[in-house]
């Protein structure tokens, strides 16, 4: 019974892991857009709250439902 | 590529004669650079005063950061709101448009996709994503800085669609519906596709790669047989993931190419991967022998990178093509019995009576109810002049009315109108092209069917000697003989050849295009715009120049190329120095004649030679001569006469672009046979023809669209035909072409359907574009041969038993390495001297 018995079918379940993620991240449109995320990042949360008036509940998730589009829904 | 920071074409004002890299960036140039992120200001945001941005996101953003006051930013907003705007997109209020683009969520709240005209930098995904902020009843906005588009979520009782969209274009960023388009939905699906593919496939690949060395340093060191089942075991299932999972699309083009009867590229490939495949998994089970699951897996990665590119490639030249729709208006003035109403396009009918304004574009095909305008047809028939039109007359969506108002009945919309058939036809031409498959794909099926045939070959030679030996040498072979130096022959030099070209300024879209531009062939050009400068100008004046000061006061009255053409010379003689012209009085534009009118107390008249005899002005015979030289050259004539008196002549028309006989003569010289189709008359192209030397046979006038198209076809299959041109109507034959080329300031349309772009002006680009693509061919025949000849000879000696497995893997990457520098040592689209 040698190490590789153990060390292949790891190296082999951290292969499998890191290509269920990235199926996962192509899946969910993660690189249909490439350039904007990066930027939106450098945003400051704090200036995102809004003057006029503060958010509703209501609106707050619809903002956070609209910051994660799901594709099927996509027009 | 085209690049993609071309502003997207302004219907309103500029129907599509957008040149691809804005005049505003190129004007502006000397004109300073954003204080904020140090992009050229363009032209329409130059004020006199104060610190100049390049757009408006810029300047909130300098603002905050200038003075981190909150406030300052809402101040901005609010600013921004009360300026004035000139459109009031009150048609994206109307029920049908909203059904047709925006989407209604089960939440009450609607979603819109616009695309934003303006959007360059990460300041102005800052501000408009800020819209919820100061636009109550804006949910969210989210932008795409790639596809220049805004995901916008807003709630319809609180705001309404006219309101954002009247919001953006104060902030500068002038919107447009994008089409809620089931083919881009498709594209992203199936690029998911080809991504996920690709990565299983690399995934798989890299990992029988690492086991491989396990494998080959074995072979040295010696391994224990569990140790090597072990190894090979896993590699014969990654490598059965990977085959049958990504690599299953090569057997479903192998079945359809076998179904169909036509070869196609996956059966070979299919072969390749069938016999390696079965080869590796019966030596795996014996426990003897090479596996190819290695090179199978790195194979079919190699080939789906390739493909995907492809893929990418060919959507590119696709997508855009719904931009054409941008030609026609977005919006129409519908006449109603009681008012007219601005609507959406789509709402538009036939049988609808429809107003268009001087200066719009016309939306739908029909008939002039009542009116008399010129209206500017170059868009769709390459035709210079602009056209009269009275009651009773057709018209097309797409041209321009140029003078005065007309009402019209629709009868045609959409894709029924004339150019939407033409853009039908532009859609086939693009799609029916078939990508030249690379030759390194066309090689590497059979490639490995050979090397495995080859090692088997080997393995039998050296049996009698032992198997170690017969197993050393095979894989010496199949090591030695890696295919990468000729996959990368072909594709590295085109690689560096389009690098190298777009330096120049030459955009290639496609590695075909340099492939095919090689050997001569049939060239044909477009006269407006590619030959000629696609500009009236005063040619000829012959006369008294004392007046020039009344005449342009006259002339600034009215839109129309000639009158601009006038202004043009008049400035250019007077140096620029004519400000505060009189004010002209009683003018009247006379639609396809002329135009009169009293300046200083004289009367003026200016126009063609019938409406001057018609005044009762006499033309003296010196005069009625130069007439006559003008018409021999194809120029317009124009007469202009101050109180009955004839006092000049004028020839206008378009003229030859300096470096066009040059080049031409060059291109003649190297083979090339040439022709040229123009949508102008033929009193105009043939003394073009006749400067250029070119044969009177090949020389077409006054041909529609849809000839220059069937032109185009029935001369590509009498060899490589190769169309230059920079119009919509071009754009059919460009696509049909084996190569279309189009030239610096074409129209949006022939940019995204050609082959090359030429980004600067003049047609001296087109002789370095095809010398530098005959350098290029001469590269990659180069590579071929030498990368073939270097696996002739590596599989000759390890075939002789002349190399081990350790010196065929220091030789193998050799051979890479002479085919990349060769590649990148070329001297294709160096500077040449004109």
């Amino acid at each position: 019974m040698s190490v590789l018995y153990i060390a292949l079918p790891v190296a082999i379940l951290l292969a499998l892991a890191a290509v269920i993620a990235f199926v996962w991240t192509v899946s969910r449109g993660q690189y249909d857009d490439l350039d904007t995320p990066a930027l939106r990042m450098l945003e400051d949360d704090e200036r995102r709250r809004p003057r006029h008036r503060p958010a509703t509940k209501n609106e707050t998730s619809l903002r956070e439902e609209a910051d994660h589009p799901d594709d099927s829904r996509q027009q | 590529m085209i690049p993609i920071n071309s502003p997207r074409s302004q219907p309103e004002r500029t129907p599509v004669i957008d040149e691809i890299d804005g005049n505003e960036t190129a004007q502006s140039s000397g004109q300073g650079i954003c204080i904020h992120c140090d992009l050229p200001i363009p032209t329409s945001r130059q004020h006199s005063s104060g610190p100049e941005f390049c757009c408006a996101g810029c300047e909130v953003a300098y603002a905050i950061l200038q003075d981190m006051d909150p406030r300052l930013l809402e101040e901005i907003a609010e600013a921004k709101t009360a300026g004035p705007s000139e459109l009031t997109y009150e048609e994206m209020d109307h029920p049908r448009f909203l059904e047709l683009y925006a989407h209604q969520l089960d939440s009450g709240l609607n979603r819109i996709r616009l695309h934003l005209e303006g959007i360059h930098c990460a300041s102005c995904v800052f501000v408009i994503e800020k819209l919820p902020e100061f636009l109550p009843g804006v949910i969210n906005a989210r932008v795409n800085l790639t596809t220049a588009t805004l995901d916008c979520f807003w709630n319809p009782d609180a705001v309404a669609l006219s309101e954002i969209a009247r919001t953006l274009d104060r902030l500068g960023y002038r919107p447009h519906p994008a089409q809620p388009n089931e083919t881009e939905r498709l594209y992203r699906l199936e690029n998911r596709k080809h991504l996920i593919r690709l990565g299983i496939a690399g995934a798989c690949a890299g990992n029988v790669m690492l086991i491989a060395f396990a494998l080959y340093a074995g072979m040295f060191t010696g391994m224990s047989a569990e140790h090597l089942n072990l190894f090979r075991w896993t590699s014969a299932g990654l490598a059965l993931v990977s085959i049958f999972w990504p690599g299953q699309i090569f057997f479903r083009g192998a079945l359809l190419a076998l179904k169909t009867r036509v070869p196609h590229i996956d059966l070979p490939v299919a072969l390749g991967i069938t016999i390696g495949g079965i080869a590796g998994l019966v030596n795996s089970i014996r426990g003897s022998g090479e596996i190819y699951f290695d090179s199978l897996t790195v194979l079919i990665f190699l080939l789906l990178v390739g493909r995907y590119i492809q893929f990418r490639q060919q959507h590119h030249a696709l997508s855009q093509l719904s931009l054409l729709k941008n030609i026609t208006p977005r919006h129409a003035r519908l006449v109603t019995d009681t008012e007219v109403l601005t609507v959406p396009i789509e709402v538009l009918q036939a049988e609808d009576e429809v107003e268009v304004r001087a200066g719009d574009v016309i939306p739908a095909d029909g008939v002039i109810l009542s009116g008399d305008s010129s209206v500017d047809e170059s868009i769709l028939t390459g035709e210079s002049r602009p056209r009269r039109v009275l009651t009773g007359g057709e018209v097309t969506a797409g041209t321009l009315n140029l003078t005065s108002p007309l009402r019209m009945q629709v009868q045609s919309v959409g894709e029924q109108t004339r150019i939407g058939r033409l853009m039908n036809l532009v859609e086939l031409g693009v799609s029916s092209k078939l990508p030249l498959i690379e030759l390194a794909n066309r090689i590497a099926g059979v490639f490995v069917v050979t090397v495995i045939l080859l090692s088997l070959l080997c393995l039998g030679l050296w049996w009698s000697s032992g198997a170690k030996v017969a197993v050393a040498n095979a894989i010496s072979l199949l090591i030695v003989t890696c295919p990468c130096a000729l996959g990368l022959a072909t594709p590295l030099a085109l690689a560096v050849a389009q690098g190298k070209a777009a330096k120049r300024s030459i955009l290639i879209n496609s590695g075909d295009a340099v492939e095919k531009l090689a050997r001569p062939g049939f060239l044909w050009l477009d006269k407006t715009g590619t030959l000629t400068t696609g500009e009236m100008q005063v040619q000829v004046w012959q006369g008294d120049q004392s007046r020039f000061r009344d005449i342009a006061a006259l002339e600034q009255q009215v839109v129309h190329p000639i009158a601009t053409a006038i202004q043009g010379y008049i400035e250019q003689q007077t140096g620029g120095a004519l400000t505060d012209l009189p004010t002209p009085e009683e003018t009247q534009a006379r639609p396809g004649k002329g135009i009169s009118g009293t300046v200083n107390g004289h009367q003026l008249l200016i126009g063609t030679e019938a409406l001057v005899t018609s005044e009762g002005c006499l033309i003296s015979p010196a005069y009625q001569q130069s007439i006559a030289d003008c018409r021999s050259q194809g120029l317009t004539t124009v007469l202009i006469a101050v109180d009955g008196e004839l006092e000049a002549v004028c020839g206008i028309g378009d003229s030859l672009r300096p470096d066009s006989r040059a080049t031409l003569d060059h291109l003649k010289a190297a083979g090339w046979s040439i022709g040229i189709l123009s949508g102008d008359h033929e009193e105009i192209v043939n003394p073009i023809a006749r400067q250029l030397d070119i044969d009177p046979e090949f020389v077409h006038a006054s041909v529609l669209p849809e000839e220059k198209l069937q032109i185009i076809q029935q001369s590509t299959p009498r060899g490589l035909t190769v169309m230059v041109g920079d119009g919509v109507n071009d754009s059919a034959a460009l696509a049909a072409a084996s190569v279309g080329i189009a030239v610096h300031g074409g129209a949006e349309a022939s940019l995204q359907v050609a082959d090359v772009y030429l980004n600067r002006p003049g047609l001296s680009p087109l002789r370095e574009l095809i010398d530098g693509a005959r350098m290029t061919n001469q590269v990659i025949i180069r590579n071929l041969l030498i990368s073939l000849a270097y696996n002739l000879l590596a599989a000759g000696l390890a075939l002789g038993g002349l190399i081990n497995p350790l010196i065929a893997a220091v030789l193998m990457p050799t051979s890479s390495l002479t085919v990349l520098v060769l590649s990148f040592m070329n001297r294709s689209f160096r500077e040449t001297h004109a």
